[in-house]
């Protein structure tokens, strides 16, 4: 089995007999092409093993209720007590036949304490089933030699070097010298090789599936037509989830023509809701803003995040309302928006910690996103100065800019060191003031920026923000003030 | 029957055909603006559950104007939406109101990659999408109760792309019914709608929808110098209130404290840029 990365194919895992051919895990492909010359390869679909994994799991349930996925094709059982069940030989004659009844022939069983010491035994071949006495798994480990430990191939070398070669010299090693040595991880192997692990089995979670389809029947391109049929879909589906305790995080829903899929649309939603009204409302939403290009003739709604239902109502915002009322009625209104018009449609202004205009600030949305690059700095004192020292009451003094978006190049006549007259949108504009440029340059670890910013006042009294890019080597009109 | 009850049955009359434009304006609420010219006029500020209309040519100070003014509701507590449908505004221009008491939410353009692949709107050029998705923005907000004041901000669009019927006529690109629907969420609302655009033509036809219209206008030029040259370019800016029938022509001056980057973060002298 190889893995399907284009580049560096390496082999994930390999047949009894193609290992007895010094093919091992991990090895590169082209290596393991050079050491066996019919080596047959399959790509790895993760999709389908673990779909396999979780079949194999299921079925094991019947032998042990505690059970757990180790690695692909290992699990783990829970055995205790099964003296009052027949004892470990029908354990083990049990599981070997689920086992076989889904379709594996080559299986390897181990009894023993600790999850290791198991593991281990069902590797070794000379005895099937491996059964471990009580309290015997350090006596068992200390024979077989250190490359059965989780260590890295350069600590095994290492030890090799030492003159240890078996689990049991490695177990009678002192852990502080362990330790010194080769760093507070290896306290664990060493624990394991005096045969206790605390690992401890539990009772498997299965990814829960909530979904429903509909096979309407006839074509249907509105969705008042079908709005009853996901009405009821919707209910039904708020019913499992209710009934489980759990919430909606993420909604999916799929239109087909004819089993041909033609739509297919995640909805996320700002709160978890098991409610079928508000889901209702968010789907009507999402088909209002990107209507269906076809007919439809089956639907198919599923929930693809789905989290616990939470007695405690998350913040939205830090300036959040203080009635409930208020607050359902704030997260109606941004579900909207962000259904409708997308996550950054509603945000408010915050300062950052930057000094070029375009980076002075930032449109932060209102629900922040926890990667947020934003780096706001605190404005209050400058609210508390400027009606001191300047006699005005506002801080928000100066005329505001209406940008364009993207800055427009524009043509500029130059007489002598002064500029007078600017081409714009095909029409030339005498200059008739122009400020002192403000020179701005920063931003050198990413994108250079280097400007000079000046406010021209043109002959039809519009005052526009004039930029000369030393970069980019042009002028460019960044907006009119307004 | 004596004059003034004429006048009052006369009155009632029109309220019915044309609803609040003939009430009296003590019983409508109105939100100061903290300018005082504009708040000691005719209009009293700004009325709540009414359209208000704030036009002028670009540079004539209407957005400068209305920032000062959102920032004060703000500092009362007060909250603000602001639907910029052309995406104009700039960040920094804004991020010195004081939002600890009222909120100030923006509502941008919907964003380019949503409505590319299956959406019919994309068929339609991108001006009329942004104001569709503008009405329904201020319809909502309106209607969720959560905002004292919704600001549309039409910008330039209905200079841009003003209908033009077989007589002539210039039309506004919101039609009467769109105000009428505007006008109803108002009604069942307590917020104050104020509708944002440049200059409209004067031929443009009264619109009866509007309760009170400011007008900006470029007034003369003041400059900030310093020893090096100009510094700064402000403009005085005329304004022109009319309401009910009446107008009113002032003046509004705006202050030049000083550059709010000064008092966000400290500026560092860049050793590399040329004084020349």
């Amino acid at each position: 089995m190889v893995s399907n990365k284009s580049k560096h194919r390496t082999i994930l895992m390999c047949s009894n007999e193609a290992a007895q051919k010094h093919i091992y895990k991990g090895m590169k492909l082209s290596e393991a092409k050079a050491v066996l010359n019919n080596l047959i390869e399959r790509e790895y679909n993760p999709n389908l093993y673990s779909q396999i994994q979780n079949q194999l799991l299921s079925t094991f349930i019947n032998c042990s209720p505690k059970i757990a996925n180790h690695e692909l094709g290992v699990f783990l059982l829970d055995a205790s007590g099964l003296t009052y069940l027949g004892g470990e030989e029908k354990f083990c004659q049990h599981a070997k036949q689920v086992a076989f009844q889904a379709g594996f022939k080559h299986i390897n069983i181990a009894i023993a304490d600790t999850f290791f010491a198991a593991l281990t035994a069902s590797k070794l071949k000379n005895k099937e089933p491996n059964l471990i006495s009580h309290q015997q798994d350090k006596a068992f480990l200390a024979p077989l030699p250190i490359q059965h430990l989780p260590l890295s191939f350069d600590i095994q070398e290492s030890l090799q070097h030492l003159g240890i070669k078996t689990i049991g010299q490695f177990a009678n090693l002192s852990k502080e010298e362990l330790q010194e040595r080769f760093g507070k991880h290896i306290i664990l192997t060493h624990e394991l090789a005096n045969g206790i692990d605390k690992r401890y089995l539990c009772l498997p979670i299965f990814n829960k599936e909530f979904k429903c389809i509909v096979d309407i029947g006839s074509a249907i391109q509105l969705l008042n037509e079908a709005q009853f049929v996901i009405k009821a879909m919707l209910d039904r589906l708020a019913k499992s989830l209710k009934e489980q305790r759990l919430l909606a995080n993420e909604l999916q829903i799929v239109f087909y023509n004819d089993n041909d899929q033609f739509n297919k649309r995640p909805i996320k939603l700002l709160r978890p809701t098991n409610n079928s009204k508000f889901l209702l409302e968010i789907i009507k939403l999402s088909l209002a803003a990107q209507p269906l290009t076809r007919e439809f003739t089956q639907v198919e709604i599923s929930i693809s995040q789905y989290s616990e239902e939470e007695w405690q109502q998350s913040k939205i915002d830090k300036q959040n309302s203080e009635s409930p009322k208020e607050f359902d009625s704030n997260v109606l209104l941004i579900q909207k928006f962000m259904t409708r018009l997308g996550e950054n449609a509603l945000s408010y202004p915050i300062a950052c910690d930057q000094y070029i205009p375009e980076h002075k600030a930032k449109w932060q949305p209102v629900i922040a996103k926890s990667n947020s690059n934003v780096l706001p700095i605190n404005t209050t004192y400058s609210n508390e100065y400027v009606p001191t020292h300047t006699n005005t009451n506002n801080v928000v003094s100066g005329l505001a800019l209406r940008k364009l978006t993207p800055p427009t190049p524009v043509f500029i006549e130059i007489q002598g060191s002064t500029i007078k007259r600017l081409l714009y949108n095909k029409q030339w504009y005498i200059v008739k003031e122009l400020t002192i440029p403000e020179r701005l340059s920063g931003l050198w670890w990413n994108q250079q920026i280097k400007k000079s910013y000046y406010m021209a006042l043109l002959e039809n009294n519009t005052l526009a923000l004039l930029v000369h890019d030393h970069v980019n080597k042009c002028w460019q009109l960044e907006g009119f003030f307004d | 029957m004596n004059l003034k009850s004429r006048v009052a049955s006369l009155k009632q009359q029109l309220e019915t055909l044309f609803p609040g434009k003939f009430t009296e304006s003590r019983q409508l609420r109105h939100l100061p603006t903290g300018l005082r010219e504009i708040d000691q006029g005719i209009s009293r500020g700004i009325a709540r559950q009414r359209i208000s209309q704030w036009t002028g040519h670009i540079s004539s100070g209407k957005t400068t104007l209305l920032r000062t003014a959102i920032n004060n509701w703000c500092k009362s507590g007060l909250n603000v939406a602001y639907v910029d449908t052309q995406g104009k505004l700039l960040a920094y221009d804004w991020a010195n109101i004081d939002n600890t008491k009222g909120k100030f939410w923006v509502i941008h353009p919907p964003e380019t990659n949503q409505t590319t692949n299956t959406n019919i709107f994309s068929l339609l050029p991108k001006t009329n999408l942004y104001l569709q998705e503008s009405l329904w923005s201020t319809n909502e907000l309106i209607r969720c109760n959560a905002f004292d004041i919704v600001i549309l901000d039409l910008g330039n669009i209905n200079t841009n792309s003003k209908k033009q019927t077989h007589q002539g006529i210039t039309h506004n690109v919101i039609s009467n019914q769109l105000y009428v629907r505007l006008q109803r969420a108002l009604d069942k609302s307590k917020a104050a709608l104020i509708i944002v655009q440049d200059q409209i033509t004067n031929s443009h036809p009264a619109n009866i929808f509007i309760h009170t219209s400011f007008s900006f206008s470029y007034g003369q030029s003041q400059y900030k110098t310093t020893l090096a040259g100009i510094i700064a370019i402000m403009p005085t800016i005329e304004c022109t209130i009319s309401r009910n029938g009446l107008s009113q022509r002032m003046e509004v001056t705006i202050e030049s404290s000083a550059e709010n980057c000064l008092f966000t973060h400290p500026q560092i002298s860049d050793r590399r840029t040329s004084n020349q």
